[in-house]
Order: structure tokens, then C-alpha cells, then sequence
């Protein structure tokens, strides 16, 4: 394709969208609303996910182990069940002795302030275990509960399985709902170019014909209608974008200097992480529905 | 440029024959009419020359290449080779003459240097230098016809192929687009023009093929149309102006007989 041909293409694709311009403004507002709930999606399940890997990174299922327990062999072979679970990729322990003093220093206490007690029956033994993704660490906890291989010589268990179960509770639902809104948006988009590009076909069809007998090719014919396509969607994805830029700022800004307690101390994502992934995939999304759609509308309105 | 074998060409969708195993030859350089009552295949030849219809059996030659055997992304380099007349012009209604004919450069990828360099030209030639800027509508028939032509023969095709070219035009402006034929023809250009417009036929002294219910019924050089001259005197007056028809629409420019 020439350069030319590309500005022809580029040319005739405005002028349609001119000559359209309810609907093509009709579809670019549908293409970006599809693109905006998908980029807010995006924005929040990213922020999500990287809350969990933080918290992730310290949290530990912490097991103690009950007392009958015998020192050496068997506190070995117990090490090495849980070594054995597929989940579980490593194991700290801590002897009461290292778990009384990692109190003491968490608690900021004076060593004096437990006197005389018996420092080496105070606290249960320990191991800590990590596990190689969060969304397993409901299924080892419930293992260590109730696998008759492991759940008698556990005493108690610790973890932040509610936390992480709620976050990543709230990342499946917002996955789901705005997936099903996102599908039903991008199958509108895509009706609505279709109509868009049907209408600049049946505009166009006396040029057509005299294109084809004067010797056009298919590519030539068909070059200013996937443009128009690919501009609608282009155009439909630069709004959100736009949009989530300005607004991501603003909305960072107020929740990590506004006083909202629960959000201090998380780790949001900032611009500079998000978007150099978020903006050339919704352009490329945006895009991709555009030339789809002129290129099916093409397939079934444009016998060349 | 043409040849013919055995073709037959059967419409599918009402089974209607368009050709009957024709065999027909005409060589590069070749003024002929085609010529036969309306329904005889004079537009269905016409067709399957630029590749509009395909043939239903037999073998067609254009320019040395059997075009039975075209697929169908070299159809626009067939078209580019062979210019192509209507009865309705088929002028593009918001460009210029101008326009117009450098849209059949466009479309073949030419340079604008070349665009600048051959439009005037063929301006010249059909004597259209005058009406460069007129759009469509301010053109007589004539100069319209005058426009579809020096669009057809601006990228320089061997072949020119005419369906009815004067079949909107008055007697004297359809002799005035005979006239600008025999020059296109005059410069090498093959001319193959199809037309129920007797007197003009007669008056010409071409080669004259005669097509009577699909088939060839006479070929003759220098031939008349004799017979035709009066029985069919009244075709004419049926002929209207399809401006807003479409290309690919059946029913829109084959059945103005
Ligand atoms: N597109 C078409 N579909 C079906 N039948 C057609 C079509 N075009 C022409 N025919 C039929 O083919 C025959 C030849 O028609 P045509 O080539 O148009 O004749 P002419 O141009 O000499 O009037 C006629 O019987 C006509 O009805
Ligand atoms: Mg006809």
C-alpha cells in the first residue's frame, strides 16, 4: 500500500464520519463506554492484586505445634509432611525459646518483665510456612485443620486468611461483573460500527460500482472503511483514557494525603506503573473492535 | 484482444441464456459492433469481457489471457486493461470532469505527475478541455458521455468496450461519441461497441456482429444492420437515465431494452 493510498484511506474515512455524524458519535460514545468500565476495571483490579502480593510477601500461615510433640525425629518428620504439601514451598521454625523473644522485642518489652518465668515452656513451638500463591492459602489452612496426617499435632493456626479472602473475594466479583458488563458494551460497540460503516457502504455504493469497473482493488474498495472503523474505535478509546488519566491523579492524590485511615499503609499503584500498560492496550482494544467490525460489515455488505 | 470458444453463459438465478456457444474472434486494432434485438446477449457479452458475469462454459480470451481461469483478486488487472463504456455514464455526481477522470488514476495507484500529465490530455482528445471544472450535472449527455470515455481510455487500456453508449443521446451527439470512438480506435485502442442503434450501425461501415437469441446469426465487415432499420425504430424511446443505479443491482441498467 502506498503512503498515498494510506492518506486517501485516512481522508475518505473522515469525511464519512463527517457525513455520519450521529452515528459515528453514537458509536464512539458506546465504544468508549465498553473501553471505560474495562479501564476502571483494570485500574482496580491492578491496585487489588498488588495489595495482595504486599500483603502476601508478610503474611505467613504461622502453625504451632502441640506439646506431645517430641523434640527431634518426629518434630523432623512433621517438617517434613508439611514440606511434602504441594503448596507449601518453605518452613521457618522457631523454638519457644526464638518465639518468646521475637514477642518480647515485637511487644517492645523489657526482658525483666517476665521475672522468673519458665522461658523455655511459655510459648509453643513454631513454623512459620509460605505458601506459593495466596489464592491456596485457604486449602492448606483447611488441610492443617483437618488432614489426619497433620491436624492432631497442630496446636493453632495463624494467618490473614480472612483478609485475603476478602480481597481476593472482591477481585473475583469485580472480575466477573464487569467482565459480563464489558462483553455486553463490546458486543453493542460492535453492532453499533457495523451499522456506522453499513450506512457509509450504502452512501458509497454508486462509487463503489464505478470503482470496481475502472479497476480497484478489493484492498483499495475496502482500505476507507476498515480507517473509519479503526477511527471510531481509536477515537472511542482515547475518551476513557483521558478520562482515567485525569481523574487517576486526583483520586491517588485524595486517598493516599486525605485522612481515609484504611487506605494508609497500602501500596496503591501509581500512573507511571499503570499506564504504560493501560494506555496502548485499550488503544489497541479500541482499535481491534473498530477494524472487527468494519472488517464483518465489509465481509457481509461489500461483495467486491 | 477477444476470442471467444464454445461460450455459453446460463444466468443462475432464473436460468435465462445469456450466450450459446459463441465462437467470435476480433483482433487488436478491431472497430466492431455488436448489435441484435434487445434480450439478443449484447449485454451479457459485454460483461463477461470486464469480468462482471462469469461464463458458464467454454473459454474467453481477452488480451491473450483466458479469463475463465481468472481468480478472483486479478479481476481489478483485467479491469485496468479493458475501459469500460455504460449508457447511464456512471459520472461520480460531487467530483468534477476533471475529477472524474483522474479518480480512474487514483484508483490505479498512479503517480499525481502522471495524473497532471495524462487527464489534459484525454481532455483534449474527447474535446472536454473547456468543461474541466463542470460538474455532471451541468454537462449535456454528450459531454457526459464524453467524460465516461476519456475515464475509460486514461490509463491507456488496448481494449475499450461500449454497452449501449449512445443509447441516451440524441442523434446527432450519439454520431459526435461515434466519432470520438474512431479516434480512441485511430490511436490502436480495440473497440468493441454494442448498440440497437441501426443507423448509426449502417452509417459506419464497421464490422457489424449480429446476435439473435444468444447466438451470432451474421459477421460481417463493412456490414449494415439493415433490416433492424425499422422494426426496432422505436427502442429509443424507452431509454432513460439510470444516474443513481447501482454497479452490482441487476435490475438497474441491463434492463433498459
Ligand atoms: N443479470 C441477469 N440475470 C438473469 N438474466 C439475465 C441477466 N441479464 C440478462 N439476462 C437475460 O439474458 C438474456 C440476454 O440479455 P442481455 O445480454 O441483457 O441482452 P441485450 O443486452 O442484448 O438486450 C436475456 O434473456 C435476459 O433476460
Ligand atoms: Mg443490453
Amino acid at each position: 500500500m502506498k503512503i498515498r493510498s494510506f492518506s486517501r484511506y485516512l481522508v475518505e474515512a473522515l469525511r464519512s464520519i463527517a457525513r455520519n455524524k450521529m452515528m459515528s458519535f453514537t458509536s464512539v460514545i458506546i465504544v468508549s463506554a465498553c473501553l471505560l468500565i474495562m479501564t476502571l476495571m483494570y485500574v482496580v483490579t491492578a491496585n487489588l492484586s498488588s495489595m495482595l502480593d504486599e500483603v502476601m510477601t508478610d503474611v505467613r500461615i504461622a502453625i504451632f505445634v502441640e506439646d506431645f510433640v517430641p523434640e527431634g525425629q518426629p518434630l523432623l518428620d512433621m517438617r517434613q509432611t508439611l514440606l511434602d504439601h504441594p503448596h507449601i514451598t518453605s518452613i521457618i521454625f522457631f523454638t519457644r525459646e526464638e518465639n518468646l523473644e521475637n514477642m518480647i522485642e515485637s511487644l517492645g518489652w523489657e526482658e525483666d518483665l517476665l521475672g522468673g518465668l519458665d522461658r523455655t515452656t511459655l510459648l509453643n513451638r513454631r513454623f512459620d510456612l509460605f505458601v506459593n500463591d495466596v489464592e491456596n492459602v485457604h486449602e492448606v489452612v483447611s488441610w492443617l485443620e483437618n488432614a489426619p496426617i497433620i491436624a492432631p499435632l497442630v496446636y493453632s493456626i495463624s494467618s490473614d486468611e480472612e483478609i485475603i479472602g476478602t480481597l481476593i473475594g472482591i477481585n473475583r466479583t469485580i472480575t466477573i461483573v464487569s467482565a459480563s458488563i464489558i462483553g455486553v458494551l463490546a458486543i453493542l460497540s460492535v453492532i453499533i460500527i457495523m451499522n456506522t460503516i453499513r450506512l457509509t457502504i450504502d452512501s458509497r455504493k454508486v462509487q463503489i460500482g464505478i470503482m470496481k469497473f475502472i479497476g480497484a482493488t478489493n484492498g483499495f474498495i475496502r482500505g476507507p472503511f476498515i480507517f473509519e472503523g479503526m477511527l471510531l474505535g481509536l477515537v472511542g478509546a482515547a475518551i476513557p483514557l483521558l478520562v482515567v488519566i485525569t481523574m487517576y491523579d486526583g483520586l491517588m492524590n485524595s486517598l493516599i494525603y486525605g485522612n481515609i485511615p484504611d487506605v494508609q499503609g497500602l501500596a496503591f499503584l501509581t500512573g507511571g506503573d499503570l499506564f504504560p500498560i493501560l494506555i496502548p492496550a485499550v488503544l489497541g482494544i479500541g482499535a481491534f473492535l473498530g477494524v472487527f467490525s468494519s472488517v464483518v460489515t465489509i465481509r457481509k455488505y461489500l461483495n467486491v | 484482444m477477444l476470442e471467444l470458444i464454445n461460450a455459453t453463459k446460463i444466468y443462475t438465478d432464473n436460468g435465462a441464456v445469456g450466450l450459446q456457444n459463441v465462437d467470435l474472434f476480433v483482433d487488436a486494432g478491431e472497430f466492431a459492433f455488436v448489435c441484435g434485438h434487445s434480450g439478443s446477449g449484447k449485454t451479457t457479452l459485454i460483461k463477461l469481457i470486464f469480468c462482471e458475469e462469469r461464463l458458464t462454459s467454454g473459454h474467453l480470451f481477452v488480451d491473450g489471457v483466458d479469463i475463465t481461469k481468472l481468480r478472483k483478486k486479478e479481476i481489478p488487472y483485467l479491469r485496468r486493461r479493458v475501459g469500460v463504456v455504460f449508457q447511464d455514464f456512471r459520472l461520480l455526481p460531487n467530483k468534477t470532469v476533471y475529477e472524474n477522470i483522474a479518480f480512474a488514476m487514483e484508483v490505479v495507484e498512479a503517480s499525481y505527475r502522471d495524473i497532471r500529465r495524462e487527464v489534459p490530455k484525454v481532455l483534449s482528445m474527447v474535446g472536454l478541455t473547456a468543461k474541466a471544472k463542470s460538474y455532471p450535472k451541468q454537462l449535456s449527455g454528450g459531454e457526459r458521455q464524453r467524460t465516461a470515455l476519456a475515464r475509460a481510455i486514461v490509463n491507456k487500456p488496448p481494449f475499450l468496450v461500449a454497452d449501449e453508449p449512445t443509447g441516451n443521446l440524441d442523434p446527432d451527439t450519439a454520431w459526435e461519441i461515434m466519432q470520438v470512438l474512431e479516434d480512441i480506435n485511430a490511436i490502436g485502442t480495440t473497440v468493441l461497441v454494442a448498440t440497437h442503434a441501426w443507423d448509426i450501425v449502417d452509417n459506419m461501415q464497421k464490422r457489424v456482429i449480429k446476435f439473435e437469441n444468444a447466438r451470432i446469426v451474421r459477421d460481417d465487415e463493412g456490414g449494415y444492420a439493415d433490416e433492424e432499420l425499422y422494426e426496432c425504430s422505436t427502442d429509443d424511446d424507452s431509454h432513460e437515465y439510470y444516474g443513481t443505479d447501482d454497479f452490482e443491482d441487476e435490475g438497474g441498467y441491463d434492463d433498459e431494452d
